[in-house]
């Protein structure tokens, strides 16, 4: 793709331009940003910084860009990207972030920096975290027709979902982490419910679920599809659907061995 | 359904969005206008489950109205559309219905998992129909804008 900009000879090595653009191209498709609005900022900032030519081109896990330089020279990058987590905070000010680079391009180094500063910057509270947990998983069950008794049977397992979210290996297989936690939420719900009077385990599990359920994925693939990116939104899509898939199975389970006793 | 019912719907579903918002990390700032949208949105589905129409014109709706109003909250506050659309589509996500659709699954009963699945089907795809139909409209209207704005440039160039 080619456009036509002013040339400007700015003072960087860039190497270093593209490493800086790439880091944050990387950091928003971890964060869960859509891969349109991704190539869209990582092509803006390449032109701002003096690019003539920029192709970049992202299928989710993976960002590559070649760029041909102020200088004519030609430099690819390309990088696999992390864990795709959700963090639309993040994603806002990684956004300000590019506005403002492409307004008036800054030294890549310490955009660096204060990238990784982003990355590391934790917006809501350990407490909080779990106490919106609670509220959800509570909150949903009851939306869906529960009593006060399922509410608060879901809001302590909106808690240990929380904390096994929050405090399980970054080694531990995701698919296995969401079918232990699937497991366990079930196998709770069926046993609390069973013993608490009132409690309905039907309205306990629901409210789990949503807690559970790949939300931003779904909805960020759609716009992916629908963007024109069909293999990001495909992957996306499936993935969510295995995730589904694999929570289905970890209640299923919980059914049939904690159920079928009770 | 009573309005009570749908009161007290539009509450606990208020408070548990509240709750994923936080989760989602939604910026603190934007958290009121998120919250806006996502009560919009619980509001239009439980009037039309009230009213019984159909869960995928119910949906299309309850999507669509919203859509349009993150769209032009994330123009106006210069923020990715994305940060106010989470806590707002959630609640429209048929957890009750996927969650009976795998009940009826592991249980064996047939003719109650194909029921539950086809409508959470048409809800599903009511709301993506919506979100389609809302982000396209919006990306047309952009790009019609940005033709518009360079023609004018054009046009001083060509004046000077």
């Amino acid at each position: 793709m080619t456009q036509e900009i002013s040339s400007t000879v700015l003072p960087y090595d860039y190497d270093d331009v593209l490493d800086t653009v790439l880091d944050i191209g990387c950091r928003l498709l971890e964060a869960g940003a859509e891969v349109r609005r991704v190539e869209d900022t990582v092509e803006r900032l390449c032109l701002a910084y003096g690019a003539h030519d920029v192709d970049v081109f992202s299928i989710v896990v993976l960002i590559g860009v070649t760029v041909e330089g102020p200088n004519g020279d030609h430099y690819t990058q390309i990088r696999k990207v992390g864990n795709i987590g959700n963090s639309l905070i993040r994603i806002e000010k990684l956004n300000a972030l590019s506005r403002r680079l492409c307004a008036a391009p800054e030294d890549p180094w310490e955009v660096k920096d204060e990238v990784k500063r982003i990355c590391a910057c934790v917006t809501y509270s350990s407490v909080i975290m779990y106490v919106s947990a609670a509220i959800a998983a509570g909150g949903f069950a009851m939306f869906f027709g529960g009593g006060w008794a399922d509410g608060l049977i879901a809001a302590a397992i909106g808690v240990l979902i929380m904390l096994i979210n929050r405090h399980t290996p970054a080694k531990v297989n995701g698919t296995l982490r969401t079918f232990i936690t699937a497991f366990l939420s079930g196998a709770a719900a069926l046993g609390l419910g069973a013993l608490i009077p009132g409690a309905h385990p039907d309205m306990i599990m629901i409210g789990t679920i949503m807690l559970m359920i790949p939300g931003l994925a779904l909805w960020t693939s759609l716009r992916d599809l629908f963007g024109g990116d069909m293999v990001s939104g495909l992957l996306r899509f499936v993935q969510a659907l295995f995730t589904a898939a694999i929570i289905a199975a970890g209640y299923g389970l919980a059914w049939l061995t904690i159920g079928g006793i009770l | 359904m009573s309005w009570l019912q749908v009161l007290n719907g539009l509450i606990s579903c208020t408070v548990a969005l509240l709750g994923i918002a936080v989760i989602f990390d939604v910026p603190p700032k934007k958290l009121l206008f998120a919250m806006i949208g996502s009560m919009i949105s619980c509001a239009l589905m439980l009037i039309g489950d009230k009213f019984g129409v159909d869960p995928l014109i119910t949906n299309m709706v309850a999507t669509a109205i919203p859509c349009v109003y993150c769209e032009i909250m994330a123009r106006v506050l210069k923020t990715p559309t994305t940060v106010f659309m989470i806590p707002t589509l959630l609640p429209l996500v048929p957890g009750s219905r996927l969650y009976y659709t795998m009940f009826y699954l592991f249980s064996g009963e047939q003719a109650l998992f194909l029921d539950n699945m086809l409508v959470a089907v048409k809800i599903c795809t009511g709301i993506a129909v919506a979100i389609i139909v809302v982000t396209g409209a919006m990306r047309w209207i952009e790009a019609a804008n940005k033709q518009r704005l360079e023609k004018e440039k054009e046009k001083e160039k060509v004046g000077r």
